[in-house]
């Protein structure tokens, strides 16, 4: 490290460090602001079949019934995360699921076609890039 | 009386031809190496424009750069699209950055500073037009991020690939060399 330190120096100049050392500042300030940029979100949203029909706020504890296609589902809101506590599915792997937090996460009750997530105030408008 | 004449002599022409070559050989080089998003660069390609900054001046500069990002767009296909549009941008401004820096900061800058300099304009274009047309969101500085540690490193490359190659052909041809001029 040391000797490729001395390499640098000896071929560059202190204008041409001072200038790298910028770039190198902007880049890890950007990756700060990038942080920054990832807010907690506020709210949850159910959705069966795809279609959202339940909003769950994270600062309002309570239990939530919503009718699934099998039967009820109890969603449960408290100290700022979601669980389901009760589930008419067959495995009940959804209310062993790890909880929807406002930085993310997702629950997922396969045989009623139900899923949990957070929803993001601001979302890219795009899904992915392809070359 | 012989008459005074501004037309490019042949070895000008075939400077520009040769760099506008290795240029496209280095552009096609770096599409392998992975990137943040798929057509934003670090901007190697850009040692050819600094090599013919610092030999041949301004205006051919210019030349090597629009030959070298139309024909490697020709060669891979992307001419005209968002690809083609990334390597346009980041190219000019590369080549806006690095003249003015070589035109006014050259000394205290060497070559090195000024390709790190050209790096961060390549950068910073790019990053306006994925901002233009792919990520209007926080998520691009996300890529800011990375692409601007890219740069720096590309920087890095880049200058002292050309001061290494400025140098290399001052010996060859014998006109003075080039280096860094200030001590630091």
């Amino acid at each position: 490290m040391r000797g490729w330190m001395s390499t640098l120096r000896s071929v560059t100049t202190l204008a041409d460090r001072l200038v790298l050392m910028a770039i190198l500042l902007l880049s890890a300030g950007a990756a700060l602001a990038a942080r920054s940029g990832l807010r907690p979100a506020r709210e949850a949203v159910v959705t069966i079949d795809r279609k959202p029909v339940f909003s769950l706020r994270f600062d309002q504890d309570g239990r939530y019934t919503i009718p699934a296609p099998l039967g009820p589902v109890v969603v449960q809101v408290h100290n700022g995360t979601i669980r389901v506590v009760q589930s008419s599915c067959p495995d009940k792997i959804c209310v062993y699921e790890r909880p929807v937090t406002p930085l993310g996460g997702v629950i997922v009750c396969a045989p009623n076609r139900l899923v949990i997530q957070v929803r993001r105030g601001v979302v890219s408008s795009l899904d992915c890039v392809t070359q | 009386m012989p008459r005074k004449t501004t037309s490019p002599t042949v070895r000008q022409i075939a400077s520009i031809a040769i760099l506008a070559a290795a240029g496209v050989v280095v552009y096609v080089f770096e599409g392998l190496l992975p990137r943040p998003l798929p057509w934003v660069r670090p901007g190697l390609a850009n040692v050819v424009t600094l090599v013919a900054l610092e030999l041949l001046g301004v205006w051919p500069a210019a030349i090597v750069a629009l030959l070298r990002i139309v024909l490697s767009a020709l060669l891979l296909g992307t001419f005209g699209n968002v690809a083609f549009l990334f390597s346009a941008t980041g190219g000019a401004c590369a080549l806006a950055g690095m003249a003015g820096a070589h035109r006014w900061f050259k000394p205290p800058l060497s070559l090195v500073g000024v390709g790190l300099v050209g790096a961060f304009c390549h950068a910073t274009g790019q990053l306006a037009v994925a901002w233009a047309f792919l990520v209007r969101s926080t998520a691009v500085f996300a890529i800011a991020s990375s692409l601007l540690l890219s740069a720096a490193l590309a920087g890095l490359v880049v200058g002292l690939a050309a001061q290494t190659t400025v140098k290399g052909l001052a010996r060859v041809s014998g006109s003075p060399e080039t280096g860094p001029t200030a001590k630091g």
